[in-house]
């Protein structure tokens, strides 16, 4: 599933060959940048963990051990920098979701078409903590332990955020869903 | 939807392999923060060459020094005795201050004059400068001197002995203090870099965020107060997004006008978007903002 970029690109880069280190960001710039999204409360705080993010990629590409692809690490480095750059605000800890309160209990029914940046949109609107769990759990497939460690949290509070934050989307995406059935 | 492991494999059969196009002018700013960090990788790298070529340069001259001198030695001893004594007198000199013990000053004043107990004393303090140097031409020479004549020297079994020893010590002293002051040196400048590089917090620029271009001298331009900067670009737009100012230049400040047909941009809100990277640190930082300009 992974993408998989030519080897000698990577040691070109490891030379600080900068075609090469062009290659190496238009190859990975797409992926990288919504990962950045998903991070990222805001389209200017995604621009600035993409430079940030690649900058350490291309400073630190000696560090990268060959073990797991490239593109794994990679995201591992991006996930590292946004979460970093919330840090500061201790956001994993506190969550409010009220907004979210009183929404219609969720039908099972069948998925419909969705676009990936419609479920990225239902996704966003979570608090920060819970989006970043979820994104971490469920996308990344970082265990809670892992979450924990990542997120300076307990393991519990990674379960628990967990549970809130499926339950919150599944009712975002009802609420998405009935509304464009209403409308139709 | 509503079972967990339904919503987790959901989301990331979606979002997994989502793809953002990156924005436009992303790469240059990459590129930029890329360049200002080898740079400043490459000063690092450099300090570390230095260090490791001087460090065995040091060990080397030392080495080559030490061979020097015992070479001299054994010339000096082989060759016609005659002037031997007197060359001999010289480095026997120096070592009168050196050996504190008043038995052997007594012995190496007794060495002084031309005879036979003189001339086995020159020939072991010139052998002994030999193995010394055996050893510090062996595989880690550095360490290995000091430690190796000093043992010898506590436990000197005779006068003779403690001379010998003594002889090669001068050497090794001047070559690790070669070493000591290049490890100093190194640790100097690693220590400057360090201010230089972690300590201070990135300085902000000062966007004055209001401005009347009206002529009249007072406040006709939007003026920034910028830290020394590797890379600069601002931007206005108007609100309804037309590019109306550019420039790549700190000091340059826009004066109210709109692009380059010097007709005056209306009294409102403009919209400035800043990209900068101040010197001497990695990030390529982005702000925005509202300017309002009044007439």
């Amino acid at each position: 599933m992974n993408k998989q970029i030519d080897e000698e690109i990577v040691q070109a880069c490891l030379r600080n060959e900068a075609k090469a280190q062009k290659a190496l960001y238009d190859f990975f710039s797409r992926t990288m940048f919504a990962v950045c999204l998903r991070y990222c409360n805001t389209h200017e705080d995604a621009m600035d963990v993409l430079q940030e993010g690649f900058i350490k990629v291309f400073t630190r590409l000696n560090q990268f051990s060959g073990k797991g692809s490239l593109e794994g690490w990679m995201k591992r480095v991006f996930i590292n920098t946004a979460l970093e750059h919330y840090r500061v605000n201790k956001v994993y800890q506190e969550q409010s979701d009220v907004e979210m309160a009183n929404d219609n209990p969720v039908d099972g029914y069948v998925l419909e078409k969705i676009s990936q940046k419609e479920i990225f949109e239902l996704l966003n609107q979570l608090a920060p903590g819970y989006r970043t769990v979820l994104n971490l759990y469920a996308i990344e497939g970082y265990n809670h332990a892992e979450i924990a460690e990542m997120l300076g949290i307990s393991e519990g509070t990674s379960k628990s955020q967990l549970s809130r934050a499926r339950s919150l989307f599944a009712q975002a995406y009802a609420k998405r869903n009935n509304i464009k059935q209403g409308g139709r | 939807m509503a079972d967990k492991e339904h919503i987790d494999s959901f989301l990331k059969e979606n979002l997994g392999n989502w793809e953002v196009d990156a924005p436009p002018d992303a790469w240059l700013a990459i590129s930029k923060g890329i360049s200002a960090s080898a740079s400043a990788a490459s000063t690092a790298a450099g300090t570390a060459v230095t260090k490791s070529v001087l460090l065995p340069f040091a060990k080397i001259t030392a080495a080559l020094l030490g061979i020097g001198i015992t070479s001299f030695a054994l010339v000096t001893y082989f060759s016609d005795s005659t002037p031997i004594e007197k060359e001999n007198n010289q480095p026997l000199k120096t070592e009168e201050v050196l050996i504190p013990e008043t038995e052997s000053r007594s012995e190496s004043k007794s060495t002084a004059e031309p005879t036979e107990p003189a001339r086995t004393y020159v020939k072991k303090s010139s052998s002994s400068t030999k193995t010394g140097l055996v050893s510090l031409n062996s595989t880690n020479p550095e360490p290995d001197l000091g430690k190796s004549a000093k043992p010898e020297n506590g436990g000197a079994a005779g006068i003779h002995d403690e001379i010998q020893t003594k002889k090669p010590e001068p050497i090794l002293n001047t070559s690790k203090n070669q070493v000591d002051k290049e490890s100093e040196d190194t640790k100097e400048e690693e220590g400057s870099e360090n201010q230089s590089g972690g300590q201070f917090d990135e300085p902000k620029p000062i966007i004055h965020t209001a401005f009347s271009p009206d002529g009249d001298g007072v406040n006709d331009e939007l003026v920034l107060e910028m830290p020394p900067l590797s890379f600069f670009r601002m931007r206005i737009f108007s609100l309804k997004g037309q590019l109306v100012f550019e420039t790549d230049k700190p000091n340059q400040f826009w004066k109210g006008q709109i692009g380059q047909s010097g007709l005056p941009a209306e009294t409102g809100n403009y919209r400035f978007i800043l990209d900068y990277q101040v010197k001497g640190f990695e990030k390529v930082r982005s702000q925005t903002g509202l300017i309002f300009l009044a007439r």
